[in-house]
């Protein structure tokens, strides 16, 4: 934990929030928060004079919770059944709006909670829905007016503070005492549930969202032993409460599989038998398409996660495992510490609510490539097989039929190529991170430019799956990122990528390319690349590499590159 | 109710406390950690923290509801959060006084 890099944030609070900086500060889970606040009370002021002592340095996490009678005087009013005043709760909503918007320009995320009241406000009781002044009806309002307001704004994010409420119990979430004696809103188990959510925020924000959940079969993606009782006799479904949960649970895993998340197998099992559940029970909510792959055998499960894990060109660290044995759980952790292995509830019926605790998931967006993941990686099982029938590997290449397809960074692609360009850590020359707001910034400069690549095949779309920028720089176009996903590399789209770049700089007038790789402890695969099959010198150093244009650079045979 | 199942709630409470603490600030975990004695380390934020949590936890583990907030002790809260131990007195005096608290929360 003391390896990893500080992340500083900055509070700006209408009340006492020490006591989340200190939560925050003080866990031993990731990321490593270095937390300052704001002076409480001073929420406007705070957001909208960088000149405050608070803006010093620069933060990387701007976290802004307000109180919404504080904030927006209106809402004062609303709490003593008085009209909220001529220019109405909008204006202020909006004006508080206009505060963070200028806020988000001085962090790289920002995160605003959501407004709540103390459960015990009932406003105006059995009309407090129903009429205009109600104040349940006005937050819901208001809050609504802030998302909307805040959702074009790419590096804000809005949590739900009423999420932590209900999690925390009325009793626990608000107690006057706390107030009246030191101006603290929130009881302490709210501001745990606060910190837990912040912590995945950023995380997910940083690219560091888990992606992939390894399960187990019998006893945890339904009940009983399929290899003793056959595929009719296992528990899913059904008129039996925990047939419903083991098919709650698929359901969940389903979702999860909706936002982007892959799901593997890993079971000790017989493979047919095994595969045959999976195809053929009538009410099994996850089929084998829903899966990107799996290892059903007899073998160590720590082995069978990391031959899978690598077979999916993923880390350890992108994981998590689920298994209802203990023993199993216990073994994978130990082996595979990157590996994120829950404790798991002995009680079914728990099976969903314990697979909707896990924040590991959360993502700062959602493209159309995270939609399509799994599919992505059942065609890559098509193709693997393709490659296993062909004779030779351009014979492979060949009849893949593969298109590059490139374009200039945009505003419609701009969220999957900052997505790409936060996640890649393999084929990555330079492994910049940036948010979409920096990266489209950086473009904007005069000679520079990025470039998107998208790449089909005969057997499907695999999207968005490369990144390139270029710098001009005297007589030299300077290559400074080349990313590219581990989905298409080794199809020659790596080559096809530099062709283009040799294009490009060459009508910015440049006469050579220069690219310099940055070691991680990662991107080895990218310096093999640049030596073996670049077509680029490599310098003494043995980290820059150069090509004259007076050479032209073919696109690879077999790859078409078209301009889109 | 007796003094060493009070004082274990203290203890508990000042580890709860702790975790929002930063490091230079963390109390002493023990029947012998001092409070707010000139050596102690609890400052007036810290004060009202662990009221709190100390109200909670004697309702939730101890189903005793308690009110540490009441005038007299406020007053000179030097006094009864001088140490763990002259705490612990206390709300045994309370508790054994019958004075009920006005509850943990709301």
């Amino acid at each position: 934990m003391n390896d990893l890099p500080v992340v500083h944030g900055l509070l700006i609070s209408d009340f006492n929030a020490q006591n989340l900086a200190g939560l925050l500060d003080n866990s031993p889970e990731p990321p490593r928060f270095a937390i300052r606040h704001a002076p409480f009370g001073q929420v406007m002021q705070a957001l909208t004079d960088p000149t405050m002592d608070c803006w010093q340095p620069q933060p990387e996490v701007l976290i802004v919770w307000t109180r919404p009678q504080s904030v927006l005087p209106g809402f004062q009013r609303l709490l003593e059944n008085a009209r909220p005043g001529a220019e109405g709760l909008s204006a202020q909503v909006d004006a508080f709006s206009e505060a963070v918007r200028a806020a988000s320009t001085r962090a790289r995320w920002v995160l605003v909670m959501t407004w709540t009241l103390p459960t015990y406000e009932r406003g105006l009781g059995l009309i407090d829905w129903k009429s205009e002044q109600g104040l349940a009806r006005q937050l819901a309002s208001a809050n609504l007016r802030l998302v909307e307001n805040l959702q074009v704004l790419p590096n804000v994010y809005v949590l739900d503070a009423a999420r932590w409420m209900a999690l925390t119990g009325a009793e626990h979430a608000y107690n006057p005492k706390l107030w009246y004696l030191g101006k603290i809103a929130f009881g302490a188990r709210v501001f745990q549930q606060a910190a837990q959510d912040i912590r995945a925020a950023v995380l997910a924000a940083d690219g560091k969202a888990r992606k992939l959940v390894l399960l187990d079969l019998d006893d945890t993606l339904w009940g009983g032993i399929v290899g003793d009782v056959g595929w009719e006799g296992i528990r899913l479904g059904g008129h039996d409460a925990i047939g419903e949960a083991f098919l709650d649970f698929q359901s969940g895993l389903k979702a999860l599989k909706n936002r982007g998340v892959l799901l593997g197998i890993v079971s000790k099992n017989d493979e047919q038998i095994a595969l045959e559940a999976i195809r053929r029970h009538p009410e099994m909510v996850l089929r084998l398409e829903d899966f990107a792959a799996w290892r059903v055998n007899w073998d160590d499960k720590a082995a069978n996660v990391r031959a899978l894990v690598t077979e999916l060109n993923l880390g350890l660290q992108s994981t998590v495992f689920i298994d209802d044995n203990p023993i199993e759980r216990s073994r994978v952790r130990q082996a595979l510490p990157e590996v994120l292995v829950p404790e798991w509830p002995e009680d079914t019926l728990y099976y969903r609510r314990a697979l909707q605790a896990l924040t590991c998931f959360d993502a700062p967006t959602i493209t159309e490539e995270d939609l399509e993941r799994t599919r992505l990686y059942v065609t890559e099982r098509q193709r693997a097989a393709a490659r296993e029938e062909s004779q030779t590997f351009d014979e492979w290449l060949r009849s893949l039929e593969t298109r590059v397809i490139v374009e200039p960074l945009s505003a419609v692609n701009l969220p999957r190529t900052a997505q790409l360009l936060n996640k890649t850590n393999q084929m990555n020359l330079a492994t910049r991170r940036l948010t979409e707001a920096e990266l489209q910034a950086w473009a904007s400069e005069q000679g520079r430019g990025v470039w998107t690549f998208r790449v089909q095949d005969r057997f499907g779309d695999s999207g968005l799956t490369g990144i390139a920028s270029l710098q001009r720089e005297r007589e030299s176009a300077r290559i400074v990122d080349f990313v590219l996903s581990c989905r298409v590399m080794g199809r020659r789209v790596e080559e096809t990528i530099l062709s283009y770049l040799a294009q490009a700089a060459r009508e910015l007038g440049a006469r050579q390319l220069d690219a310099t790789y940055l070691p991680t402890s990662k991107n080895g695969v990218c310096l093999t690349f640049w030596k073996e099959r670049s077509g680029f010198e490599q310098l003494p150093d043995g980290e820059a590499f150069r090509r004259s244009l007076d050479l032209p650079y073919a696109t690879p045979a077999g790859v078409e590159l078209v301009r889109g | 109710m007796n003094v060493d199942l009070i004082t274990q709630q203290i203890v508990d409470a000042l580890g709860e406390l702790n975790q929002q603490l930063p490091p230079e600030s963390r109390m002493e975990t023990s029947p012998e950690a001092l409070l707010l004695a000139p050596e102690g380390k609890l400052d007036s934020l810290g004060l009202v923290n662990l009221i709190l949590l100390i109200e909670e936890r004697m309702a939730s583990q101890l189903s005793t509801e308690i009110s540490l907030t009441d005038d007299r002790t406020l007053a000179q809260p030097q006094v009864a959060f001088h140490d763990v131990a002259s705490l612990a007195q206390h709300i045994l005096l309370l508790v054994d006084a019958g004075v009920a608290g006005d509850g943990a929360g709301q």
